[in-house]
Formats: C-alpha cells, sequence, structure tokens
C-alpha cells in the first residue's frame, strides 16, 4: 500500500495583498502583520536548531547547515555554541524591521532588547517592496490560497509504482516488507504539472524511496491551485509514506 | 504523460571543468582559508561602516538596513559575501558579514557609536562546511572550486529517453557520500530529466572536500548533460 499525505499548503494570513509593480510605505496594520510572519520564521528556527543540537550536540552556525533550511525570510544567526545561539530574521519586503532571538548564554543580538526575553522585534520598516511577479504562494508571503493545488486519483500510479510498471529501481522488488518515507517540496504550476526545475527532496529514508515517490507525485498529478478565480503556481510539501 | 517513459538511452555527466586561470589561481601559496574568510569578511564590514557613516552625514541616522544603503548610497555587496545591519538608530549601528562558501565563518562589528573609534571586528566560526552554489563565483570561491575540484565516477549508461541539461544541488558528507536529504533540482526542461539525474546522483561515487587538509561536508551544484539513446 502507498500512502499519499498532501502537506503543508500555503498558510492563510491576514495583510493587504499589493499590486506587483508599487511599493508604498507600511502602515502599522501591515507590520503588525510582517512581525508575526517574521515570528513563525523563528519558531521554526528554533525547532531546527533544537533538532540539530540533538544531532550535533551544539547548535548550527548557519541555516545552511540543516537538511531543511527555513525557507522564505532571510534568516542569519550571529553566535553558536553547544550552549547558546542567537538570530536575526529580516523581511524580504519590508527592510528596516527584524526579528531577533537568543537563547543560552549568546547575547542579545540588541542592546535595546528586554532583559530576560528571548525574543522580540525592533526597527522601523522603511518601504514595502512589490511582490516578485514569480512570487510563489507559500507561506513565505502574505497571499491567502482560496483553493490549494488538488492532487488527481492516485490509485493507478500507486500500482503501477507497486507492480514496476512505473518505476524502475525495483525497491519492492528487491526489498520486501520495505517501509520508508520521503517528504518533497515542489511546484504545482497553472497548468497542473510539477515544475521540473524546482524539486527538493526534503528527507527520505533512501536514494530509491525519494525516486520513487518523486514518480507517484508526478504521476499522480494536480488540479492547479486557484486564487480570486485565478490558477497560480503554488509551493507544496508532501510526504509518501511506502509500506508494503 | 509519464506513464509512457522509455529507458532505452544513453546519458552523460559532465563534471565542471577548470580554466586555465583557476589552475593559475591553485598553485598561489596561501594563508589559511579561515584567516583568508575573515579578512575579507572584515574588509566587508569596514565597506559598509564607511556607508554608514556617509547615510549618516545626509540623513542624520544610521541605515537600518543594507537596503537603505543600496537605494541612497550604492552600495553593494562584497564579492562572495553578505553583510546585514543588525541594529542602527540615530546614534550607532552594529552589523554582521557571514561568508557564503564558509557559511560556518562570520565577523560582527558594534554597537559603534558616533565619533568612537572604529574597533575591530570580532570574528568566529569554523571552516567545515563548503557550499559551492553560486553560479557566478567570486575569485576566491573559483580558487576554493579549483582547489576542490569534484571528482566524481558516474555511469556512463543510464536510461533515458529525453534529452536537456538538469542543474542540481546536492550534499556531499565528509567521506563523499551525497545526503539524499536536501537534493535539490534547480534548473530542468522536462521532469523526466530531472528524475534520470537524480538516479544517476544515487550511483556516483565522489570525493569529498577538503580545507586546509581537513575532509569537510561540502554542498555543490553539478550540471548533468543527459543525451538520450537512439
Amino acid at each position: 500500500m502507498v500512502l499519499v499525505a498532501l502537506m503543508a499548503c500555503p498558510e492563510a494570513a491576514p495583510g493587504q495583498v499589493r499590486q506587483p509593480g508599487t511599493w508604498t510605505h507600511a502602515d502599522s496594520a501591515s507590520i503588525a502583520t510582517f512581525q508575526e510572519q517574521l515570528q513563525i520564521a523563528l519558531q521554526n528556527l528554533k525547532n531546527a536548531q533544537q533538532s540539530y543540537r540533538r544531532a550535533h550536540h551544539t547548535y548550527a552556525p548557519s541555516v545552511e547547515y540543516f537538511t531543511d533550511p527555513p525557507t522564505g525570510h532571510p534568516v542569519y544567526i550571529l553566535e553558536a555554541t553547544a550552549s547558546g545561539w542567537s538570530a536575526v530574521v529580516f523581511h524580504e519586503r519590508v527592510p528596516g524591521i527584524r526579528c531577533y532571538i537568543h537563547e543560552g548564554d549568546a547575547p542579545s543580538p540588541s542592546g535595546r532588547v528586554e532583559p530576560g526575553k528571548e525574543r522580540g522585534c525592533y526597527g522601523s520598516a522603511v518601504a514595502l517592496l512589490p511582490l516578485k511577479a514569480d512570487s510563489l504562494l507559500s507561506p513565505a508571503n502574505e497571499m491567502v490560497v482560496a483553493q490549494p493545488p488538488q492532487q488527481r486519483d492516485c490509485h493507478e500510479a500507486e500500482n503501477r509504482v507497486r507492480d514496476g510498471r512505473l518505476s524502475r529501481t525495483d525497491l519492492f522488488q528487491r526489498h520486501p516488507g520495505f517501509e520508508g518515507k520521503a517528504r518533497l517540496r515542489f511546484v504545482v504550476g497553472t497548468d497542473g504539472e510539477i515544475e521540473p526545475g524546482n524539486f527538493t527532496v526534503l528527507e527520505t529514508s533512501n536514494s530509491l524511496a525519494a525516486l520513487d515517490a518523486m514518480v507517484l507525485v508526478v504521476n499522480c498529478g494536480y488540479e492547479p491551485g486557484i486564487m480570486n478565480g485565478h490558477v497560480v503556481r503554488v509551493l507544496v510539501q508532501q510526504q509518501v509514506n511506502f509500506a508494503y | 504523460m509519464a506513464g509512457s517513459w522509455g529507458w532505452v538511452a544513453a546519458a552523460m555527466l559532465l563534471v565542471p571543468a577548470a580554466t586555465p586561470a583557476d589552475a593559475a589561481a591553485q598553485t598561489e601559496p596561501s594563508a589559511s582559508v579561515r584567516d583568508r574568510v575573515f579578512d575579507e569578511l572584515r574588509g566587508a564590514l569596514q565597506r559598509l561602516g564607511t556607508s554608514e557613516e556617509a547615510f549618516r552625514d545626509r540623513v542624520k541616522s544610521y541605515a537600518s538596513s543594507t537596503w537603505e544603503l543600496a537605494q541612497q548610497d550604492g552600495w553593494s555587496e562584497v564579492e562572495g559575501t553578505t553583510a546585514i545591519v543588525v541594529d542602527a538608530d540615530d546614534s550607532s549601528w552594529s552589523a554582521a558579514a557571514f561568508s557564503r562558501a564558509l557559511p560556518g565563518l562570520r565577523c560582527t562589528v558594534g554597537p559603534r557609536r558616533i565619533g568612537e573609534a572604529a574597533a575591530e571586528a570580532t570574528c568566529t566560526g569554523n571552516a567545515d562546511y563548503l557550499v559551492l552554489t553560486e553560479l557566478v563565483p567570486s575569485p576566491f570561491e573559483i580558487e576554493l572550486r579549483n582547489t576542490n575540484r569534484m571528482a566524481a565516477q558516474c555511469p556512463s549508461q543510464i536510461a533515458s529517453r529525453a534529452t536537456g541539461r538538469v542543474l542540481i544541488e546536492f550534499t556531499l558528507d565528509n567521506h563523499g557520500e551525497p545526503d539524499f536529504a536536501g537534493v535539490r533540482i534547480t534548473e530542468s526542461s522536462d521532469i523526466r530529466l530531472s528524475y534520470v539525474a537524480i538516479q544517476m546522483l544515487s550511483r556516483c561515487k565522489f570525493s569529498p572536500a577538503e580545507i586546509d587538509g581537513h575532509k569537510v561536508r561540502s554542498r555543490r551544484v553539478s550540471p548533468f548533460n543527459i543525451v538520450a539513446g537512439q
């Protein structure tokens, strides 16, 4: 049996969707929204640091060290030892504001940070930059997807992967009883097809499982995401669990 | 769609080759890589500080982001580095600079107040992870790339019905084994080519990167030129 689970789809967030190609000074309500997004990014970073420390007994000195680096906002780790770390995260559309976090014995990145407080935001927004023309709908920006991509019927594709008609890895023929998983990130285009040049294996039990998961999601196919009545490109994360 | 995939073809891997200029750089004696990167990062912070002072002369406040410096002062990144303004107000600023090729290294400066003598940046970190994914690298990255020229043995024959180029980004551990969690296709014209490239990667043997004689993890981008068989 092959189980397919559609995981993270773009999270809804309040805030204005401004027209690409224009920018204005950000209003206070928007700034609050952007800061909330940065706080979420910091929480994701904290989770990643905790996982990294469990595996390596020290904190990561850069997001490049993570297998699955946080996406969306530029994150910079300022200090990282076995006993503490600090970081700042910026909003790519709002230069001037940033949120910080510091844990353990790492000092706060700013003197204006309240003592004893683990995280917070400071700075002032100097501009609101436009969304890039090819922006994806993802947790990285504030757009709301009315309807995420819908996976089509995967039954036939699952059968073809299982009996070797679709996949050439022979994973299941060679390893009966194999269990594994792969977590993939890709872009579903406006035609419902997976974009070939934007595909990441986030996690996998082995290389063959990643290949079979890739074959499966490509062959399942998608109905494209829709926002405001228009089909849109959407960043999708999907986990495929194999259990035969 | 992909149900009609065929598997009678040949594919080949092209390993990035060094230019004669790169080869010359390889023979130059150098200080330890870590020290050289710290020098570059200090230079980037010094340049940022000069821009901040010029910005304050005009605006009466330090710039809170490199975006502002770029708008007002034409500031641009030093090749191979990323500099950020950590904090800034009317009377002080602090900043940090990072290496793109060796992200484990960083330098910080400040808070530096008006009229204060320029303090030396504090630099820390280990050169234990090499990232060579920039398509237009700095001269220093070219040298690192050259001294860590990809030594790969890949199958010369692999089934593919499509032809094209795939850019694949991946991490090698310090034994030269690719880590499939984190494999990323960054350029491809056909999802079938992306699949073949990952399949090929799983069958290649690599040598790990080395920095100052130590084997380290590395992240790379490699082009796979796949040619369909007849």
